[in-house]
């Protein structure tokens, strides 16, 4: 099922490509294919066995043997969500290209299902080198995504993003190969435990990059303003979790030693990176800047509660995995719809615009409201859960999360009042229209998911690792791993 | 009387094709009339490397066992028989290439003679058994390569191309041939396996020697600091040529490199591991960080070539089975993803008709679309991305040297990588995120004229390069039964 | 009465959302009594609880309703469930009685207003919020209405958005409390780290822990309830809140929401009993704020700041007596004071109506004449707010004052701050009543109001203030301390009092307050009311210090705004811009240029390619002899 998972999107993206589609068909194609990933993931959620845990759906072909690597492909719980955030997300945000009218669309959709199931991939491979290579085919399309179809800085933006993203995969490249030769396996299901710093340090540094944590974020900022909105709704959503799942799934469960050693510097690095973010998001000058910055500082305490290696920690991390990426996925979406009616992101020049778009302002209202977690929301549930299990490893932790609660409120609230509130900016004309019920049909459905979390959290924080065995804590409990 | 040795046709069979192919090719330039000149002299050189082909997979299949033949002249084993299928492979496709290439007929004939007399050459070449068969067969293909390089007479580039490569490749031949020349006298043996056999005293002689073939041969791979002719003849020679050099030339040299090494010189791989992985840093080194500078297409592809060298010499350097089966897989995609991407080059030649330069490429992604999403494809290959052969390929070199104890190598390695991204990816940028406007002068004379065979052909790279990262292990095994030849 | 309960929290959440989901389809009108409705419907589940629990032994009145599971992290789990007990059903009879009156008395109010969809949505949101809070069945569910309230608090402060001190006051709310959310979510970690639980009962679970365990949960509740309530030190958003519409600050910021803190500190009094430090320091701070807010509330001039700043010392004598132990009585007095605070409020909001928006009190007065029934009612609330016998206000308080002198010294001393409260108490309400509705009609006054010829705009406006009138007479007399006291046993299976004061200090307290009290009204009278007027005594020092509230707000800017978002600033120029933006294109050029050099080494000189080769050539092969020989 996880290769069907992710030969569809890749089957389609083959076919927009070949066929000499019109416009129209190209794009309604990629999002019935999209759609129809989304059933399959249904399909598996309702078949999965949450009670039993381990790995599931597996599926397993030889790929070279003499170096014991292999296509080998599964979920766990928790990587069921993020799949399934995955899937939703880039419908969402298929559909919004769809609506809003890309240039060059064959090319276009082509790019958006490949890097559907490059990601995909990334969150079922059970291999290595499979993981490796989901992870960098993600920037394949990312690449071109960003640098055709994005702002006037698109070109230096992409390149920045992508040199830096290799610069950090490499260095995991050679990681795997070491840590794989060692072994004498590449599967992740089976492959033992190391105790080298460096591999681990390896491994971080990719995924430090991508996520990014906090001096590694020099490519965010262009990034995130530069390219159309669905793409950095893709970008901050979900290419950024690959990057805690990789924390997750590899280096925290294969290199427990050097966790433990390292656990200090990285959460001291989350904590800079949370407040950090946090201030430049209360100052940054446009939407899109706040949203960046703001998922700089989520990243940081996402990668709170991987660090905090128990299972508070664990399983609040992966519901915040899920809700950040629904969150600025939403908050890119209407960042753009805004942008395409103010033809600008400036908070300074929009303004006022709640008056008379009740649609907008309610959907904006909500998401910025889940996003600065207020009590009883899902995003509320998510930093609960992380916060308390960090402040297990420590009270002051938990205390830089709660002072960053206090920022977080801070910032959406600046937000929020300076686009929906006020008197109307500038750029704010009356031809700027309530959201159309396009832009509505992308943007609530994911809105609900995220209403439907916060009435019931539980749902994935109950349902990530096999519960006989989270209900231990510490990082033995991190067995779900081992393969059943 | 002498004493004639016995000769094995069937192993020569691959180099006999191609020869015979070469004089009829000739043969076209009197016989044929020129309208019909130059497809036939095409199609007889294409029709020479297909029967190649076809024998060097006769060979492989029947050959478990190596042996030499003619007196031991000439060895008869899988890593030979491999070597001369991406040879005959790389040959095919470069016939392919040049047949639209702008080129007065009235040497159509001379060219494809002596493409198919190159490739004959190298399909010796890579099976040379003694140091003068080496020799001897080093000296036919370059002289080959030399002349077509400066075929086009209009075409100055063209003509100092072929001087240089002529007078720096003469040196570099000369410093082969006094290595050989050494080796022998310190050794008493011509032959590869003799010399590891003999007993030699005192053998200062004999690393001057080593030091000359490893430099001679270096030379052939336009390995650093030995790559310095390799810019300017890749970017002055024809672009047909200068894709079959790069594809086809270095194969040919690394291989045979790694077969002088290993059979003869196995007491001294504790230097010459060492000096190869030294001359595979300097590579990477001077390769990528020249290429980040380049204006001109074929000059960058140039330095990535000399990188890519670099990446080959670690395989070489690890001295082990995996190394062997490292390079040989690398080669394959590596020969795919530079044909292809020379070929694009000269597509986009033909339509400007002026040296093709970052800046002219704009647009042309979109123009052409197969090109362009093959040219996207060649440059992520090179970069090692995956989704091509050349992710495999670095995998393979990487755990190659890691596996000999060479982690330092492995960093290097990737640092390279990481470097190269920068102009790959501006290849990239040009051709589809530039707009047409940004290009500075206009494409000469209407549509851009439609190649269906360069295109099959840039289509043919473009499926081994995505194809090997798929079948791997078909592949690996292949490269398993050819480096075993070498007795790891 | 488990289902009441469940009705109780839903009907409201239901109308709002039905509201949201409706738009324009639903007429404004029918939004509103959609809204009404769903508040009634929930007084009505209110009514059936409390029917349920007087139906059983004082034991038996305790049950936990979990609908499922609502977080969970391995072996930690809370469950979404409803606590049914004497505390939770009297607050559901307050919060959805009270709530009821005022949507209904909105309206009337909110009539000319365009958005009244969104407004009525949002009252609806806050009645579900605040039922969650005191209907919650675990620590988190608490903290979660909590911070519901304090959103639809923030959203109703800021409902009308095109004002920026609107939305600055909004935002100045949601943070402050957002600061009290921290504090009690760190409280809870703690907890949850200590007894891997966040049921009620872990507090008592907490027996046993060392001090300081307990000492910090406890400081960490308070701070929660000190933000919400808006005592020292976290009070000044409760006056800017009264940007809002005035039934919103009646409801939120008088009658329910800012006495949740009361209500959290008898709900975890568990808790604070195990640290009686800290309740010492809830009991200090209340009665400090009931003081500071009185001084304050002597020189506003805004009729809604000073009913608000009345509210704050209102809530200070609860927090008194919840720090003092005696829960009941502070229950009881927040319950007379949501009477009575509504009821002023919704009195001014009829003035304010009237006068087409305006506050400023020195630009009323005479309102007597044009509006007595409105008089009447304002009159009503003030004397229960002054606590003068019959009204409800005198019941309540007195025995708050009380209480305090059972409990040693510094009992003694909060005691005399109540006491001067009681004064001051006195002097503000009636200040403002002789300002706003004595003398002579100003002219700003007439001029606006025979545009509007009636006393009170229709009977959406009238009912609830009768009703809240009558409740503020008769409230009170539930509990007469000596005699009976029904509230008291009513809560004592949840929360029994610390203290129980005699009689003899009961009537002390008593009479003293009320002296003192009508002492007050006595000063306001001679000053703003009497025939020959005292010149109001004024030194410019005081003066100044009251009217910028013992400068609270230019104090916080400048040790928490300013160095924030100057930090932030600076980050941004000193670290974000060169460094991490910058440093990896400094990175890239670099590279360039040393790969520009060794491009450089390309002369095309063959001389320079032969040298090339043999010189490395030589270099290699002198290497290769040096280590394979040495000869040297």
């Amino acid at each position: 099922m996880p290769t069907l998972l992710i030969c569809l999107p890749l089957g389609a993206a083959l076919v927009i490509w070949a066929l000499p589609l019109n416009r129209v068909s190209a794009g309604s194609l990629a999002v019935l294919a999209a759609l129809a990933e989304v059933g399959v993931w249904i399909q598996m959620l309702a078949r999965f066995h949450f009670s039993r845990g381990g790995l599931q759906f597996p599926g397993h072909r030889n790929w070279f043997r003499d170096l014991h690597v292999s296509y080998h492909v599964g979920v766990y719980a928790f990587s069921v969500w993020l799949v399934g955030l995955t899937v939703v997300v880039m419908a969402a945000c298929i559909a919004y290209a769809f609506w809003a009218g890309r240039d060059r669309t064959r090319a276009y959709f082509g790019l958006m299902l490949f890097l559907d199931a490059a990601i995909v991939g990334v969150f079922v491979a059970q291999d290595l080198l499979l993981f490796y290579a989901f992870f960098e085919a993600m920037l394949i399309p990312l690449y071109v995504l960003v640098g055709v179809w994005g702002g006037p800085g698109r070109i230096a933006a992409t390149l920045k993003f992508v040199i830096y993203t290799m610069a950090g995969s490499l260095l995991m490249l050679a990681a795997v190969i070491v840590y794989g030769l060692q072994k004498g396996t590449f599967d992740l299901t089976t492959i033992g435990t190391s105790g080298s710093n460096w591999l681990f340090l390896g491994f971080a540094a990719a995924f430090a990059i991508k996520a990014p944590l906090f001096p590694l974020h020099g490519w965010l900022p262009d990034a995130y303003r530069e390219s159309p909105p669905e793409v950095a709704a893709v970008l901050s959503g979900i290419v950024s979790k690959a990057a805690t799942y990789g924390f997750l799934r590899i280096a925290i469960v294969k290199f427990p030693g050097p966790t433990h050693v390292l656990r200090t510097p990285i959460l001291v690095l989350a904590a800079i990176g949370l407040v950090y973010g946090s201030l430049l998001a209360f100052r940054a000058p446009d939407l899109r800047g706040v949203v960046a910055y703001s998922s700089l500082a989520q990243m940081g305490l996402i990668t709170f509660g991987v660090f905090a290696v128990n299972d508070l920690g664990l399983n609040g991390a992966v519901l915040q995995m899920v809700n950040h990426g629904l969150i600025s996925a939403t908050l890119f979406l209407l960042a753009g719809m805004v942008e395409r009616r103010t033809t600008t992101g400036e908070l300074t020049r929009i303004g006022g615009l709640a008056r008379g778009r009740p649609a907008l302002a309610t959907m904006l209202m909500t998401t910025g409201i889940i996003a600065l977690a207020v009590p009883l929301s899902s995003a509320f549930a998510g930093e609960f859960l992380i916060l308390a299990g960090v402040f297990r490893r420590g009270w002051g932790w938990a205390a830089v999360g709660a002072v960053a609660i206090v920022l977080a409120a801070m910032y959406m609230l600046r937000l929020i009042s300076a686009v929906l509130h006020r008197e109307t900016g500038p750029s704010v004309t009356d031809a700027a229209l309530d959201l159309r019920p396009a832009e509505l049909g992308v943007t609530v459905p994911l809105v609900a998911c995220l209403l439907a979390l916060s009435a019931w959290p539980a749902a994935i924080s109950g349902h990530s690792f096999a519960h006989h065995i989270s209900t231990r804590s510490g990082w033995t409990s991190y067995g779900p791993m081992k393969s059943p | 009387m002498i004493h004639r040795p016995h000769v094995d046709w069937f192993a020569l069979a691959p180099v006999n094709a191609l020869l015979a192919v070469a004089g009829l090719a000739l043969l076209t330039a009197v016989l044929v009339p020129r309208p019909a000149r130059r497809t036939t002299a095409a199609a007889l050189c294409a029709l020479g490397y297909a029967v190649a082909f076809g024998f060097a997979v006769a060979l492989y299949a029947r050959s478990a066992h190596g042996h030499g033949v003619v007196a031991n002249a000439f060895r008869r084993d899988r890593f030979a028989e491999l070597a001369q299928m991406i040879v005959a492979g790389a040959g095919l496709l470069a016939t392919g290439i040049s047949l639209r290439e702008r080129m007065r007929d009235d040497h159509v004939g001379e060219y494809y003679a002596l493409l198919a007399a190159a490739g004959a050459g190298m399909a010796f070449f890579v099976g040379a058994n003694n140091l003068m068969t080496l020799f001897l067969s080093l000296e036919w293909l370059s002289l080959s390569l030399y002349i077509l390089c400066a075929i086009d007479r209009d075409l100055l580039g063209g003509l100092e191309a072929g001087l240089k490569y002529l007078i720096v490749g003469g040196f570099g031949s000369a410093v082969l041939l006094f290595g050989s020349a050494l080796v022998y006298g310190e050794s008493g043996h011509l032959d590869l396996a003799g010399i590891a056999s003999a007993n030699r005293p005192h053998d200062a002689l004999l690393l001057f020697g080593l030091a000359m073939i490893i430099s001679g041969l270096g030379f052939k791979s336009s390995s650093a600091p030995f790559h310095m002719w390799t810019p300017d003849v890749y970017e002055g020679a024809p672009t047909p040529v200068t894709a079959f050099m790069a594809a086809a030339t270095k194969t040919v040299a690394l291989v045979v490199m790694l077969r002088v090494l290993r059979t003869a010189f196995p007491q001294e791989a504790h230097l010459w591991t060492v000096a190869v992985a030294v001359i595979a840093v300097a590579s990477l080194t001077i390769g990528n960080l020249a290429a980040l500078v380049q204006q001109n297409v074929k000059r960058m592809l140039a330095y990535s070539s000399i990188s890519h060298a670099g990446f080959m010499l670690i395989a070489i350097a690890a001295n082990s089975a995996l190394g062997g089966r490292a390079l040989l897989y690398y080669l394959v995609p590596y020969a795919a993803m530079s044909l292809g991407s020379f070929a694009v080059v000269a597509a986009r030649e033909r339509e400007l008709g002026v040296p093709v330069t970052f800046d002219n490429l704009a647009g042309f992604g979109w123009e052409r679309p197969v090109l362009g999403v093959a040219m996207w494809t060649f440059m992520l290959g090179f970069a090692g991305f995956p989704l091509t052969g050349g992710f495999i390929g670095k995998f393979y070199v990487f755990s190659a040297a890691y596996k000999h104890g060479y982690t330092w190598l492995v960093i290097v390695g990737v640092v390279a990588t990481l470097v190269s991204l920068y102009y790959y990816l501006g290849v990239v940028r040009a051709m589809f995120m530039r707009r047409t406007e940004d290009l500075q002068l206009a494409p000469i004379g209407g549509s851009p004229p439609r190649d269906s065979l360069l295109q099959s052909a840039v289509v043919v790279c473009l499926a081994v390069t995505v194809g090997s990262f798929f079948v791997v292990q078909p592949m690996i095994d292949l490269a398993r039964h050819a480096a075993n030849a070498l007795a790891f | 009465m488990i289902p009441g309960a469940w009705i109780c929290l839903l009907s409201p959440l239901a109308g709002a959302l039905a509201i949201t989901l409706a738009g324009t389809r639903l007429s404004r009108r029918g939004a509103a009594y959609l809204s009404t409705l769903s508040c009634f419907v929930a007084f009505g589940g209110a009514l059936a609880s409390f029917a349920g629990s007087l139906g059983e032994k004082p034991h038996e009145r305790h049950h936990l309703s979990t609908a499922w599971t609502w977080i969970q992290g391995g072996s930690y789990k809370s469950g979404l469930e409803v606590l049914v007990d004497p505390l939770s059903v009297m607050m559901m009879l307050i919060v959805s009685g009270v709530g009821a009156l005022i949507v209904a008395y909105s309206i009337g109010y909110m009539d000319s207003d365009d958005e009244e969809r969104r407004y009525f949505a949002y009252m609806s949101l806050f009645v579900f919020s605040m039922l969650l809070l005191v209907q919650g069945g675990n620590l988190i569910l608490l903290l979660a209405g909590w911070g519901m309230v304090g959103l639809s608090s923030y959203l109703l402060i800021g409902f009308w958005h095109e004002r920026p001190s609107a939305v600055a006051a909004a935002k100045k709310a949601f943070v402050m409390n957002a600061v009290g959310d921290a504090t009690m979510a760190l409280a809870f970690f703690l907890t949850i780290q200590k007894t891997g639980t966040l049921s009620f009962g872990a507090l008592n679970a907490l027996h046993g822990h060392s001090g300081w365990v307990v000492n910090l949960v406890a400081l960490g509740l308070l701070g929660g309830a000190v933000a919400k309530s808006a005592q020292l030190p976290l009070q000044t958003w409760l006056p800017d809140a009264m940007e809002g519409p005035t039934p919103v600050s009646a409801l939120i910021h008088a009658a329910t929401m800012v006495t949740a803190g009361v209500y959290l500190i008898v709900r975890t009094h568990a808790a604070f009993e195990l640290a009686p430090k800290v309740q010492d320091l809830a009991a200090g701070l209340g009665a400090a704020t009931l003081l500071l807010a009185g001084l304050i509330a002597l020189v506003q001039v805004d009729i809604k700041r000073v009913i608000a700043y009345s509210t704050m010392s209102q809530i200070g004598y609860m927090f008194l007596g919840a720090g003092l132990g005696a829960y009941a009585n502070s229950m009881f007095h927040l319950m007379t004071h949501a009477f009575f605070k509504a009821l002023l409020f919704m009195a001014a909001g009829i003035v304010i109506h009237a006068l087409a928006g305006e506050q400023d009190m020195r630009r009323m007065g005479g309102m007597r004449a044009l509006m007595p029934r409105t008089y009447w009612a304002f009159l009503v609330g003030a004397l229960a707010l002054v606590g003068v016998p019959p009204f409800a206000g005198f019941f309540s308080k007195d025995s708050i004052l009380a209480a305090a002198m059972g409990h040693g010294w510094y009992g003694y001393i909060l005691w005399i701050a109540g006491l001067v409260g009681a004064f001051l108490t006195g002097v503000y309400t009636f200040r403002m009543l002789f300002m706003v509705f004595w003398g002579e009609p100003s002219a700003f006054a007439r001029e606006h109001f025979h545009t509007l010829k009636r006393d009170v705009p229709g009977l959406a406006l009238e009912i609830p203030v009768v009703v809240l009138a009558v409740l503020s007479v008769i409230g009170g007399w539930l509990q007469f301390a000596p005699t009976w006291h029904p509230v008291a046993t009513w809560l004592d299976t949840v929360a029994a009092p610390l203290v129980s004061p005699t009689n003899w200090q009961e009537a002390v307290s008593s009479v003293l307050a009320v002296v003192l009290g009508l002492a007050g009204i006595g000063l306001a009278w001679l000053l703003y009311a009497a025939p020959r007027r005292r010149p109001i005594p004024r030194t410019a020092f005081w003066q100044r210090t009251l009217e910028h509230k013992f400068y609270f707000d230019e104090l916080y800017d400048t040790l928490f705004y300013v160095p924030s978002s100057f930090v932030a600033r600076a980050l941004g120029f000193v670290v974000e811009r060169p460094l991490i933006l910058g440093g990896s294109t400094e990175l890239g050029t670099e590279t360039r240029e040393v790969g520009g050099l060794f491009a450089r080494l390309q002369t095309g000189l063959l001389r320079t390619y032969a040298l090339a080769i043999a010189s490395s050539l030589a270099v290699l092969a002198i290497v290769f002899v040096a280590v394979k020989c040495r000869p040297f």
